[in-house]
């Protein structure tokens, strides 16, 4: 049984940091023991990467960066449990890591510096909620100011010519000002944030023209504060 | 119908199989904020792939290359 696990060769990877602090002489000397290391355990190097000095994400042993190597070995895998022994010892590697590898693998290089491209994630729309709200508000406009028109038709009966296309004239323009303003809040979605209470204003205005009785100005205001809960508290995943 | 999500993933897979290096910076793009593993329902990974890039997450945090939190 052990005999033949000694026969055939399995191919691996090493990556192994070495101290910073080091001269280039001492830095050769290392890697150089490094190799005689492996190829007492009976392994064959095909590949070889040395990556420098690099920095790490986290302190390691209190260093802040260190030099990397990477070997490509074929190797015995019944004397592996001993090379991780003595790389545990060994006093200039501070961190070491085997790993069996795909066969016919040979290491690419990677920039890990280089920026990457933003295609990786998807990211859904949004749908647009605000139509409702709307229809909601126009029907509330237009309900007051006919009660206003009735009311005011009833001293002047004798004007009745003028009073009829008075009103035709009346619902027109509020029709035409609840286009503008369902035509201004998609607009401000849109827009994304960066310009909301600029064109709330305007709008605000507008609806205090139109109407002056406190009762539905009070709807008004409530459901404009509810919207900007709506634009305001879109919060996603913080992924 | 073959599984057209299996095709967008050449730069994260060694090419010809679906084993992920721990040594590749696509690894970066993977991961939150904050350094925890994304999950599945949210990056679109197949399943064998994501096993992989898991494993190979976990290796570049032993070695340095990527953090564990921030």
């Amino acid at each position: 049984m052990s005999e033949e696990n000694t026969a055939e060769l399995v191919s691996y990877e090493i990556m192994a940091i070495i101290e910073p602090d080091v001269t280039e002489a001492q830095y050769k000397k290392h890697v150089d023991a490094l190799k005689a290391l492996l190829k007492k355990s009976g392994a064959e190097i095909t590949h070889e990467q040395e990556w420098g000095k690099r920095d790490f994400a986290y302190p390691i042993k209190k260093q802040d960066n260190g030099f990397y190597v990477v070997l490509n070995f074929q190797g015995v895998p019944s004397e592996i449990v001993e090379l991780e022994n003595q790389l545990r010892i060994t006093p200039f590697v501070l961190r070491h890591l085997i790993i069996k590898t795909p066969a016919d693998y040979v290491p690419l290089e990677y920039d890990w510096d280089a920026e990457l491209e933003e295609e990786v994630v998807k990211e859904e729309k949004k749908p647009v909620k605000k139509p409702a709200p709307v229809v909601v508000k126009a029907k509330e406009e237009e309900a007051p100011v006919e009660e206003k028109e009735e009311v005011k038709e009833e001293p002047a009966e004798e004007v009745v010519e003028e009073a009829a296309p008075v009103e035709e004239e009346a619902p027109a323009e509020e029709k035409e000002e609840a286009k503008e303003e369902v035509k201004e809040e998609p607009a401000e979605e849109v827009v994304e944030e960066e310009k909301p209470a600029k064109e709330e204003a305007p709008a605000k205005k507008e609806k205090e023209e139109v109407i002056t009785d406190k009762a539905s100005s009070e709807r008004l205001s409530k459901l404009d504060e509810k919207l900007e809960e709506l634009l305001s508290s879109d919060n996603d995943l913080n992924l | 119908m073959p599984n057209k999500n299996r095709k967008n993933f050449g730069k994260l897979c060694y090419p010809g199989t679906t084993w992920v290096d721990y040594k590749n910076p696509v690894i970066k793009k993977y991961v939150t904020i904050y350094g925890r593993i994304k999950p599945r329902y949210y990056t679109k990974v197949p399943m064998v792939v994501q096993k992989s890039l898991s494993r190979a997450i976990k290796n570049a945090r032993i070695m340095g290359l990527v953090p564990f939190t921030k």
